[in-house]
């Protein structure tokens, strides 16, 4: 009998295929391709300060705390600020709000930059020293961003505040209610760390201006916009009147009094909402809210109104002062006109108009003007700036309330920082036209101060911004909101000036569980579901740690779209294939 | 969460398979468990094609292609010829699509189960004939649109029920598995690896060309049918006891797995509500059978 070997395939009479398929290249069968590349999340796309949301809530997931506050300081030197007092636009933005309920980005931050006490200040390793000298005048959100950024791209930057400490208007305008002093304090810091020259008391007038101007290489002016136009009205002289910055100062170092029991505060933003407070923590017993427009058009945030009325703030609206009345110098009341909307005025929003005939007299002891203020800028009331705070004098910038735009603290680092980034451009004789199209996060939003540094594209920097769409929800599970915040009981908050909000539970705890939320859109975490899902093994895996993503191998993918769509955070997109 | 990687990658790049063909993944899955030491038999079926033209075959294990009523018999025949030898660790794998194991080689399969022939029989189920033109096959769906059911006499009959066939045969395992589920599917390939005897996994791979849906969504329509029940995944041992693998509750709506295809696309709200009343008659019945017969 034959062995087995005996019977070769010949013999079979078997046709032997002799090669695997590695020679057919399939990928010419393809009409679009996977397009790897880090996107932004929207919440990115939407946060003034630029910070890299999905990356630090990847660290944050893990409960690699000191890596996610890494991230964080990488874009902005004061999570533990921003984390309080920001409007939150990125929670407003969050793609996962379609899904349960927005993740809590505020909160994730807030404990983040809380762990500073923990972690140190976590700062970038600076740039190589470049000589060069950059004033930054104003050390307020905007100046402070901005002297980080340039002291971290390796320039000798300086600081000219007016006030006897940095910090401008996050010291003197927001109150310790809802800004502790440690918080600001700890993460400034950087200052010394970063061997930032603080020169404190130092009020910028326009021979200062000029002098910067000559001895500095870049001067960045962020004055603000602090100067209050007052209410343009009879009366303004009466003792019981008040400007909201100036009551606001003083309030915050511990020096107003005399407020009186009945106050009313004229205005709609955020510091009339303060000034309402701070008179409340200061005794005064009946404190109302005068606005001239209805509440949807109120400037201030939804949540500063809401604990405003829990303290028992009074809000009045549709009213507007015709005057101050007084007595022997002394403020009594003011008279009130009842306000109509009429037509919409260049910022949307109806003009208000006063109803004839409505006026009436109002009882107060004191009233704080809170209208907003103006800038009033030393280098020049009516300078030309661009989006990134150039001036038609290229070595001075502009940010923060001195240059237009939005006026929150977290614009203001962001504007700090487009402006450090420009002027950064400037000294070191760069180009900035080849520059500027890679910068901003999701193409219009802020800017990646990382990203310049890298010299890498900002995520997303082409316009592809992750939305609900390109999040697959089949690896997601809802879940309720972890990191909440819980408040004082308005009897406690008004006692004093104790912080009213904290973040409820363990703060390591409730941040990750909360990080674990995010679906860390545009970020590849390496889940491997495109590796897995790819019929044509063309999917080339992610080699790199964070900030890289996959590539796919060309010859091979046919372009069916499967790792695209079965990404869980939306890195991958499919476009035309050009042939 | 980290999904599963694949070790032995022994399927080769330059495969023929359409665009986002769900049984090439299939294949992928199962190799990965099976490893090198695996004869394929494939009778003709999409994957026949799949490896591409003599001389080249993209599966880096031996294959033997095979006329299209003998995958059972012949690998009955392979594993024979391997115990003569007296190989008993490789694995010996029948590979067939829905027509070649519902319709056409039916009789070999329960020949070869009927006699508990040492074999991995898998079933990649795209519902239809697809590389010859898409033709109906007892595992076509009712409603669905084929080449031989077209639109205005779409298939009129319900989906064979091959498991509780197998079942009858009394196999030691039959599974069904989702290629939208590579884990589950691979748990399921080394639970027949390890054991004797006949074992059977149904696979169900979407097909883009023949259910006339985008490629991307290849594997969003397996989860949707998983998740709709309107494919379960589940396990029967030895023919008796069941277990339920997944219990997708509360089920998305069948409409969610039918709308995106464009085999359905003639159906109208009624029909698919006849659909998804069939899905949920079939889920009660299956899961009353597990209850009763817990593995």
């Amino acid at each position: 009998m034959k062995e087995y070997a005996d019977y070769d395939a010949a013999a079979m009479d078997l046709l032997r295929t002799t090669r695997n398929t590695l020679a057919n290249k399939t990928g010419s069968w393809r009409h679009l391709r996977p397009e790897f590349g880090l996107k932004a999340a929207a919440c990115a796309a939407a946060c003034p300060a630029g910070n890299p949301i999905a990356r630090f809530m990847s660290a944050a997931a893990d409960g690699r705390f000191e890596e996610a506050l890494r991230e964080l300081k990488k874009e902005n030197p004061l999570p533990g600020v921003c984390g309080r007092v920001c409007p939150r636009p990125c929670e407003a933005a969050c793609n996962r709000a379609e899904f349960d309920e927005a993740v809590g980005t505020r909160a994730v931050e807030r404990l983040l930059g809380d762990m500073g006490a923990e972690f140190g200040l976590c700062l970038p390793a600076p740039a190589a020293k470049t000589g060069k000298r950059a004033a930054v005048v104003g050390g307020g959100p905007a100046g402070l961003s901005c002297a980080y950024h340039l002291a971290l791209s390796g320039h000798d930057a300086t600081v000219f505040e007016a006030g006897g400490e940095p910090g401008g208007l996050l010291r003197f305008g927001i109150p310790a209610y809802r800004l502790p002093r440690e918080a600001l304090d700890r993460e400034l810091g950087f200052i010394d760390a970063l061997g930032i020259n603080m020169k404190t008391g130092c009020r910028a007038d326009a021979a200062l201006a000029a002098r910067l101007l000559d001895e500095f290489d870049a001067v960045v002016a962020a004055t603000g916009a602090l100067v209050s136009p007052g209410l343009g009205i009879e009366g303004e002289g009466l003792a019981g009147y008040f400007k909201g910055l100036e009551f606001l100062a003083a309030a915050n170092a511990g020096k107003a009094a005399g407020i009186g029991k009945s106050v009313i505060v004229i205005g709609g933003g955020n510091t009339a909402v303060d000034a309402a407070r701070c008179a409340l923590r200061l005794g005064a017993e009946d404190v109302a809210v005068m606005y001239r427009r209805g509440r949807e058009d109120m400037p201030a945030s939804d949540e500063e109104v809401a604990e405003a009325e829990e303290e028992g703030v009074r809000f009045v609206f549709h009213a507007a002062p015709a005057k101050l009345v007084g007595e022997g110098g002394r403020l009594r009341g003011v008279a009130l006109m009842r306000m109509k909307p009429g037509e919409p005025d260049e910022s949307g929003r109806r003009k208000p108009e006063p109803v004839a005939g409505s006026e009436r007299e109002a009882h107060a002891d004191a009233v704080i003007e809170a209208a907003g203020g103006r800038a009033d800028n030393p280098f020049g009331r009516a300078l030309e700036v661009d989006e990134w705070g150039a001036t038609d004098n290229e070595k001075l910038f502009l940010c923060g309330d001195a240059a237009p735009g939005a006026r929150t603290v977290a614009s203001a680092i962001g504007g700090g920082k487009r402006a450090a980034i420009r002027a950064d451009v400037f000294l070191r004789g760069s180009d900035f036209g080849a520059l500027k199209g890679a910068l901003l996060v999701g193409g219009a939003g802020a800017a990646s101060a990382a990203a310049h540094r890298a010299g890498e594209s900002a995520p997303g920097a082409d316009g592809s911004v992750v939305r609900f769409k390109n999040v697959n929800t089949a690896y997601f599970s809802r879940a309720a909101r972890a990191a909440k915040l819980e408040r004082l009981s308005p009897e406690a908050r008004v006692s004093g000036f104790e912080e009213v909000a904290s973040v409820s539970g363990v703060a390591a705890e409730a941040a990750r569980a909360e990080a674990s939320r995010c679906f860390r859109c545009g970020e590849c975490d390496d889940c491997g579901n495109c590796l897995l899902f790819c019929p044509d093994m063309s999917i080339i895996g992610k080699t790199a740690g964070a900030g890289a993503a996959p590539g796919f191998d060309g010859d091979y993918c046919k372009g069916c779209g499967i790792c695209a769509r079965e990404c869980p955070r939306g890195v991958i997109g499919m476009i035309e294939e050009e042939r | 969460m980290r999904r599963a990687r694949i070790e032995n990658e022994l399927v080769s790049k330059g495969h023929v398979a359409c665009p986002g063909c769900g049984a090439a993944l299939a294949m992928r899955y199962a190799l990965n468990v099976l490893g090198p030491k695996t004869i394929i038999v494939l009778p003709a079926c999409c994957w026949s094609v799949i490896t591409n033209r003599h001389p080249e075959c993209c599966l880096e294990v031996p294959v033997f292609h095979t006329a299209f009523e003998t995958a059972a018999c012949v690998a009955s025949g392979v594993r024979a010829a391997l115990e003569v030898k007296g190989d008993n660790d490789t694995n010996v794998l029948a590979w067939a699509g829905d027509g070649g194991t519902f319709d056409i080689g039916l009789q070999a399969l329960s020949g070869a189960a009927e006699r508990n022939d040492d074999i991995i029989y898998v079933c990649y189920d795209n519902e239809a004939y697809m590389n010859t033109g898409v033709q109906r096959s007892s595992a076509t769906p009712w409603g669905a649109w084929t080449t031989t059911t077209p639109a205005t006499h779409f298939k009129g009959q319900e989906k064979k029920n091959i498991m509780e066939i197998m079942a009858a045969h009394r196999i030691p395992y039959a599974a069904t598995a989702s290629i939208s589920m590579p884990e589950d599917l691979m748990t399921k390939v080394e639970r027949a690896r390890v054991a004797r005897g006949t074992r059977f996994l149904h696979i169900f791979c979407p097909c883009p060309t023949g259910w006339r849906s985008s490629p991307d969504l290849t594997i969003e329509l397996a989860r949707a049918a998983v998740e709709s029940r309107a494919f379960p995944l589940y396990e029967i041992f030895d023919g008796a006891k069941r277990r339920l693998s997944l219990d997708p509750a509360p089920p998305a709506p069948v409409a969610d797995y039918i709308r995106p295809q464009g085999r359905f696309r003639h159906l109208d709200s009624a029909q698919i509500e006849a659909i998804q009343n069939r899905v949920d008659e079939e889920w009660l019945r299956l899961t009353k059978l597990i209850e009763n017969n817990p593995a």
